[in-house]
């Protein structure tokens, strides 16, 4: 009897963990697979923000304490929790790479926030497919006098707008100009040749010309899709990342391996390879490299820096190949986005919400130097910094761009792509294996 | 790794304090603290004893005069594993210490006295009387230490998160790949069923290894 008993105890104990493991979806969190207005065909009607009714609204963002928009979020959210007192806000920041799985677990397991950061172009796409993602047409057509269409265009899915841009950011040779008046130059070099001069002097000096953090394979790309940008031209490489083109391409090999020869030259901190990106931007701030290549948000960290500030030019990648490329070919594009799960019970009221905070963020960010501006910028922006304002100036003269690859292409074939370009980095195949490794995996 | 190195460093740790030697409880208290700090905490502490500019183990080495030693230890594919071994081995053989601990301190004392009168060494001891008493949590030790690294992952995460160049890629990281940064649910639903099964299988061969040998 007694062992029966014990039996049936276990045996209740197994089913409640298992049932612990179960959904727990309430309400309207439940099935919204096909809730997403894109997929369903019905519009969305937009709707006012309610002042009189207490409504909570869940955020999560990549806007951490070290994070150079961390500022601006801060700045808009506090405006809006002024002018919508009854709405609270409970935001979460994560780190850049984490949130990524965090992200795309909660889709999975239908638990998302009202509010989403995301990256536009295909990493939304993914969720937009899935109809996970609340459509935004109705909420814009009370912004579009703010918001041009062109800056929707990565978010805009079989016509219907997904994501609310926020800043605007292309990749920028940032350069320690002390370093570099030490081995005899005044300004960025603008050819590549002279770049490579300009290297050589540095690593004769002592001076390590670049760094890159080889830990988060993101930040490899930032030179490497420079590099073959500028010796294959943006619309060749705009084709291979949107897949209207394949990977199998001599000139993109020889620009790899262009990229590897600045390597195996020894131009970038090998220790780089065993950091992160903070590690690697602190390195550089303390003078320890050179140059840095990486996105324009950076300008607001730099310029955060009294001391650092003084020292820091941005320019462009100097063009390798003048037969294919030009100057103002860049790397970049509105990526940074905000996103409304279908599934918040609040949807309508969070898509306004989410464009009048995404405005405000914008904002902030473009005053704070976090990139350029998506919206219509307004107010006073003459405090802007000198940074972001050279920025802008590479980006008046720009004659095309091309999003950041992993952003452009679909999860699978996004890690497919930074897993070569870690083996490139790592020397372990050369522009020939890689072209051909990735238009073998890559279909 | 887990099984030749973590396991006999514990039985050995865990006979020397059973033995009840001076400090017993400081050095108990001591071996297993790595156990009940976060594994997150753990992988920064490393991060930074790694770290090719300014890490404890380089300095070290670069102090003692052994510079050709210095290493980027978690961006060599040559040493990133091995320097993955470490903390993983030091963070659990506390853990392991305390079962076998435990198992010694259950031994009867009358019997250690009554070997010791027909002349046996300590070492004799041990290897007579204490080890085959213990077996049954030596067997869970084996147990815990070979599932535990089938399902590896926070640490390696945190270090290297599979790289350099999938030199540290274990089933778990490779699952948390395929799940949630290629989209590839199938194949990562796969790799966690297969652990699963990995897991159960081992538990039961381990078991029956342990069973012929009684």
């Amino acid at each position: 009897m007694k062992r029966k008993l014990l039996s049936l105890v276990m045996a209740g104990a197994m089913v409640l963990s298992l049932a612990a493991c179960g959904n727990t979806t309430t309400g309207n969190t439940g099935d919204t697979g096909n809730t997403g207005a894109g997929n369903t065909g019905v519009e969305p009607t937009a709707t006012e923000i309610p002042t009189d009714e207490e409504i909570t609204l869940n955020m999560w963002c990549i806007a951490t304490e070290s994070d150079s928009n961390r500022h601006s979020y801060e700045a808009a959210i506090a405006d809006m929790a002024e002018k919508y007192p009854n709405i609270t806000l409970n935001w979460e920041a994560f780190e850049n790479e984490s949130y990524k799985t965090k992200i795309k677990a909660a889709v999975s397991a239908n638990e998302m926030p009202d509010i989403f950061f995301t990256w536009s172009c295909a990493f939304l796409q993914d969720f937009v497919d899935a109809g996970k993602v609340y459509c935004l047409d109705a909420a814009y057509e009370e912004f579009k006098d703010e918001l041009p269409e062109s800056m929707l265009g990565n978010s805009t899915y079989d016509g219907k707008h997904y994501g609310v841009p926020l800043t605007m950011n292309i990749v920028g040779l940032f350069a320690n100009m002390d370093l570099l008046k030490s081995v005899g130059y005044d300004e960025i070099p603008g050819t590549y040749e002279e770049f490579i001069e300009c290297c050589d002097a540095l690593k004769a000096a002592g001076i390590i010309p670049f760094g890159c953090a080889g830990k988060e394979t993101w930040c490899v790309t930032e030179y490497l899709e420079s590099v073959i940008e500028k010796s294959v031209g943006y619309e060749t490489l705009n084709d291979i990342f949107l897949g209207r083109a394949t990977w199998d391409n001599a000139d993109v090999a020889a620009a790899v391996d262009t990229f590897q020869s600045l390597v195996n030259n020894g131009y970038f901190d090998p220790n780089g390879i065993a950091l992160g990106n903070d590690e690697v931007k602190a390195n550089f701030m303390d003078g320890k490299y050179a140059f840095y290549m990486n996105g324009t948000w950076n300008c607001a960290d730099f310029a955060n820096n009294a001391e650092f500030f003084p020292k820091v030019k941005v320019a462009e990648f100097p063009v390798i190949n003048a037969d294919k490329a030009t100057l103002g070919q860049l790397i970049g594009g509105p990526s940074d986005t905000l996103a409304v799960a279908a599934s918040s019970a609040n949807a309508d009221i969070a898509a306004k919400y989410c464009f009048e905070l995404g405005k405000l963020i914008c904002h902030y960010g473009y005053l704070d130097g976090c990139g350029l501006p998506a919206w219509t910028p307004y107010g006073d922006t003459s405090a802007v910094n000198a940074l972001t304002q050279d920025v802008a100036v590479i980006c008046g003269n720009a004659t095309g761009y091309v999003l950041f690859g992993d952003t452009a292409m679909n999860a699978d074939d996004a890690n497919t792509y930074l897993s070569y370009v870690d083996l490139v980095y790592g020397c372990e195949v050369d522009g020939q294996g890689f072209i051909e490794g990735l238009s073998t995996d890559i279909r | 790794m887990s099984v030749f190195i973590q396991l006999p460093v514990s039985l050995g740790l865990a006979l020397a304090l059973g033995r009840g030697i001076k400090g017993e409880k400081p050095f108990l208290s001591i071996y297993f603290m790595p156990v009940l700090i976060s594994t997150v905490v753990i992988g920064q502490l490393w991060l930074k004893i790694y770290n090719p500019d300014y890490g404890l183990l380089n300095s070290g080495l670069t102090k003692l005069g052994l510079e050709n030693l210095c290493h980027i230890w978690l961006g060599d594919k040559k040493t990133a594993l091995l320097s993955v071994f470490v903390p993983t081995l030091w963070q659990y053989v506390g853990y392991h210490m305390l079962l076998m601990y435990a198992g010694v301190k259950g031994v009867s004392p009358d019997i250690r006295e009554a070997a010791r009168i027909d002349g046996a060494t300590e070492g004799q001891v041990n290897r007579y009387i204490v080890i085959p008493v213990i077996k049954p949590i030596i067997k869970v030790s084996v147990i815990f230490a070979v599932t535990g690294s089938l399902k590896s992952f926070d640490l390696i995460y945190v270090l290297t998160n599979g790289g350099p160049l999938h030199a540290t890629e274990v089933p778990s990281t490779r699952m948390i790949e395929m799940l949630f940064q290629r989209n590839r649910y199938g194949m990562g639903s796969a790799i966690a069923v297969m652990m699963i099964i990995l897991c159960f299988a081992f538990a039961l061969l381990i078991s029956k290894a342990f069973k012929e040998e009684d």
